[in-house]
C-alpha cells in the first residue's frame, strides 16, 4: 500500500486502526507502513488527537431549555391539517355499500352514476337554451304590444346601468366567496384531488418549489374554485395569486369572476384570468397560452401594452425574441353578451399590442404580463385609451 | 421508537388527535439533542435556542406530515438542518467575515487569556486552545460539510441516518465526510506547524 491508501484508512477510521474491524493482514500492512513512514505516522497521530479533541467538545444545555420551548411552542401553534386528500377505506366501502344496495358492482354503479350526471347536465342545457329562446319571444311580444321592454338590459349589453348592477352583484358574490375561502383555506391554499408531487425540500411551504411526479398529472383545486391540472414533471409553486410555473404545462378551468386576479406565472409571462378555461405551457424560454373559453389578457408589465387572447386563439411568448399570435376561428363561449361584445371589440386591438410586446421582448429585459382581474377592468382600461366599444 | 419511557408514535397520534399537551413529551425528550446540534452548527447559545424552538414549532405545525418510517429524531434533525440552511444563507456574509478575520482575533484572544495569569496548567490551556481552533476550522466548512461532521462526531448518527436527514445518498455522505475530515486534518496540521 502507498501513502495515499494508508491516509485513506487513517481518515476513515479517525486514526484508530487497531480494533476498527479491518482485516488482520491489512492492519499489519498499515502498521508496518506507519513504522517506516514518518509522514503517515504523524498524520495518524494528529488524526487521533484531532478526533479526541472534537469528541471532548461539550455543549452546555440551558437549564430551562425544554420548559422555555414548551411555553413558546404549544400556545403559538396548532397542528396544520394534512393538505393532501387521501381516499380512506371508509369512503370506498361506502360506495361499495350503495352499489351493493342496487345489486351491482361498484364499477358499474360509478358508470351508471356518471351517465345520470351527464343526462342531468344535458337536460339542464336544453332547458337553459329553451329559457333563452322564451326570453327572446317575450321581448318580441312585448315589442309588438308597444310595451317598453327592458331595452337597457337586453339590447345594450355595454350599458352602464346594467353593468353596474351586474358588477355589484358579482362583487358581493366574490367578496362572500373570498371570505369563505379565507376562512376555509387559512392554512391551505389548495387541495390535491389526484396525482402526486415530489416535494423537493421536504416541508410544505407557500411558494416552495414542487415537481409533479413523473408519469402522473396532478389535479388540484385552487381556493375551491379553480381546477388546475399540472402535467407530469412540471415544476411549480403556489402562492396567493395563483400558480408559478417554472417549467411544464398547466391547464386551468376557472369559474368566471370567481377568483379575481388568479394568475399563472412563467419565466416569460404572467397569465391572468378574466374567467375562462386556458392552458399555459412553459419550456425552453418560451410560454404558450391556449385559450379554450373566455379570454385572458397579455400585458407588458413595463410599457402596459397588452393584447387579448380569446377563445380558440393561442399565443407564444418567447423570452428571447418574439411573440407569436395564432388566430384560430373565434368561438367565444361566454354567458354574457356584454363580455362577448367587449371581447370581440378588444380583440381588434390585439395586433398592435402584440407587436409592441414583441418589440419589448426583443430587448430581453421586459417581462410580459397578463393583467385584468375582471372584464369590467378590461373594458374601462380600453375606454380610457379612447377605444370605442361597438354596440 | 420507545426511549425514556415514551413511545413516539403513540404520542404523535395523540397530538394529531388534538391533544397538544402531549407534544411536551416530545420537546422534553428531544430538546437537548436538537439544541446540541443547533449549538454546534451556530456556536451561539441564543441562536441555538431560537433554532431549537423553531424546529419544534414547525414539527408541531406539520406533525401530520411526519412519516413513521423514519425515526422521530431523524425527522427533527432534518427540520433543524433545513432551518439552519435557511439561516446560513442569510448569514453567509457575516460568516465569511468571521472566517477572514477569525484567526488573528481568536489567536489574540487566546494569547491574552494565556498571558492573563490563567489559573490552569499550561498544557490544559494549550489543549483547550487546540480544541477551540479545531472548532474554528469546522465552522469554516460549508453548511453541507459542517452538518455531516456535526452529525458524525456529535450526533451519534449512522451514515444511513445522516443520508435520511440530509436527503442525499449514503455514498455522498461518505464522500463529504472524507473530504471534510481531510480538510480538518490538513488545517489542523498546518496550525500545529505554525505553533511549533
Amino acid at each position: 500500500m502507498n501513502c495515499g491508501e494508508i491516509r485513506d484508512f487513517i481518515i476513515e477510521y479517525n486514526g484508530r486502526i487497531e480494533g476498527a474491524g479491518i482485516k488482520p493482514e491489512i492492519t499489519a500492512e498499515i502498521n508496518s507502513h506507519l513504522v517506516s513512514c514518518r509522514k503517515c505516522a504523524l498524520a495518524r497521530e494528529r488524526m487521533l488527537d484531532m478526533s479526541a479533541k472534537i469528541a471532548s467538545d461539550k455543549v452546555e444545555i440551558p437549564a430551562n431549555l425544554a420548559s422555555s420551548i414548551i411555553s413558546k411552542v404549544i400556545p403559538a401553534a396548532e397542528p396544520a391539517k394534512p393538505k393532501i386528500k387521501t381516499v380512506g377505506p371508509t369512503e370506498i366501502s361506502f360506495i361499495d355499500k350503495i352499489a351493493e344496495l342496487f345489486g351491482i358492482s361498484s364499477r358499474n354503479f360509478a358508470f351508471a352514476m356518471s351517465a345520470v350526471v351527464l343526462a342531468a347536465l344535458a337536460i339542464s342545457l336544453i332547458l337553459y337554451n329553451h329559457g333563452l329562446k322564451s326570453g327572446g319571444e317575450a321581448e318580441r311580444i312585448a315589442d309588438s304590444k308597444g310595451v317598453t321592454q327592458q331595452e337597457n338590459i337586453v339590447k345594450e349589453p355595454a350599458d352602464k346601468k346594467f353593468k353596474k348592477i351586474e358588477n355589484e352583484l358579482s362583487k358581493n358574490m366574490t367578496a362572500a366567496n373570498n371570505e369563505e375561502i379565507e376562512k376555509k383555506f387559512k392554512r391551505s391554499i389548495f387541495t390535491v384531488e389526484s396525482g402526486a408531487v415530489a416535494n423537493l425540500t421536504g416541508e410544505y411551504r407557500e411558494n416552495e418549489l414542487y415537481q409533479v411526479k413523473h408519469g402522473e398529472d396532478l389535479v388540484i383545486t385552487y381556493k375551491k374554485v379553480a381546477e388546475v391540472i399540472i402535467k407530469t414533471d412540471s415544476k411549480f409553486k403556489v402562492n396567493d395569486e395563483g400558480i408559478i410555473l417554472e417549467s411544464g404545462m398547466v391547464s386551468v378551468d376557472l369559474k368566471p369572476k370567481s377568483l379575481p386576479g388568479f394568475s399563472v406565472t412563467t419565466p416569460e409571462s404572467v397569465v391572468e384570468v378574466v374567467g375562462t378555461i386556458f392552458s399555459v405551457a412553459s419550456s425552453n424560454n418560451k410560454t404558450e397560452v391556449i385559450v379554450k373559453k373566455g379570454c385572458v389578457k397579455v400585458t407588458d408589465i413595463k410599457t402596459k401594452n397588452f393584447s387579448l387572447v380569446n377563445a380558440g386563439e393561442s399565443k407564444t411568448v418567447s423570452r428571447q425574441d418574439e411573440v407569436k399570435s395564432e388566430t384560430a376561428p373565434v368561438v367565444i363561449e361566454y354567458g354574457s353578451n356584454a363580455v362577448h361584445e367587449a371581447a370581440k371589440t378588444l380583440h381588434a386591438n390585439t395586433q398592435a399590442s402584440t407587436s409592441e410586446v414583441s418589440h419589448t421582448a426583443e430587448t430581453g429585459t421586459v417581462p410580459v404580463g397578463i393583467d385584468g382581474a375582471n372584464i369590467k377592468d378590461v373594458i374601462n382600461k380600453f375606454k380610457n385609451e379612447n377605444i370605442t366599444i361597438d354596440k | 421508537m420507545e426511549c425514556n419511557g415514551i413511545n413516539d408514535i403513540e404520542v404523535i397520534e395523540k397530538v394529531k388527535e388534538g391533544n397538544s399537551a402531549e407534544f411536551e413529551k416530545i420537546i422534553t425528550k428531544y430538546s437537548k439533542m436538537i439544541y446540541s446540534i443547533a449549538y454546534r452548527l451556530l456556536r451561539d447559545g441564543e441562536e441555538a435556542r431560537d433554532l431549537s424552538q423553531d424546529v419544534f414549532l414547525r414539527a408541531f405545525r406539520f406533525i401530520s406530515k411526519y412519516n413513521p418510517e423514519f425515526k422521530l429524531s431523524t425527522w427533527l434533525v432534518r427540520i433543524a438542518y433545513n432551518l439552519y440552511k435557511d439561516r446560513f444563507k442569510t448569514k453567509k456574509l457575516h460568516i465569511v467575515h468571521q472566517i477572514s478575520h477569525g484567526d488573528d482575533e481568536e489567536n489574540k484572544k487566546y494569547e491574552e487569556r494565556f498571558i492573563d495569569n490563567s489559573p490552569r496548567p499550561d498544557e490544559k490551556v494549550e489543549n483547550k486552545m487546540k480544541s477551540e481552533q479545531i472548532i474554528n476550522i469546522i465552522n469554516r466548512l460549508p453548511a453541507n460539510y459542517k452538518m455531516v461532521i456535526t452529525l458524525y462526531f456529535w450526533g451519534d448518527h449512522s451514515y444511513e441516518e445522516i443520508a435520511d436527514i440530509m436527503e442525499i445518498p449514503v455514498g455522498t455522505v461518505k464522500s463529504r465526510l472524507k473530504r471534510a475530515k481531510n480538510y480538518l486534518l490538513e488545517n489542523y496540521s498546518r496550525l500545529l506547524e505554525k505553533w511549533k
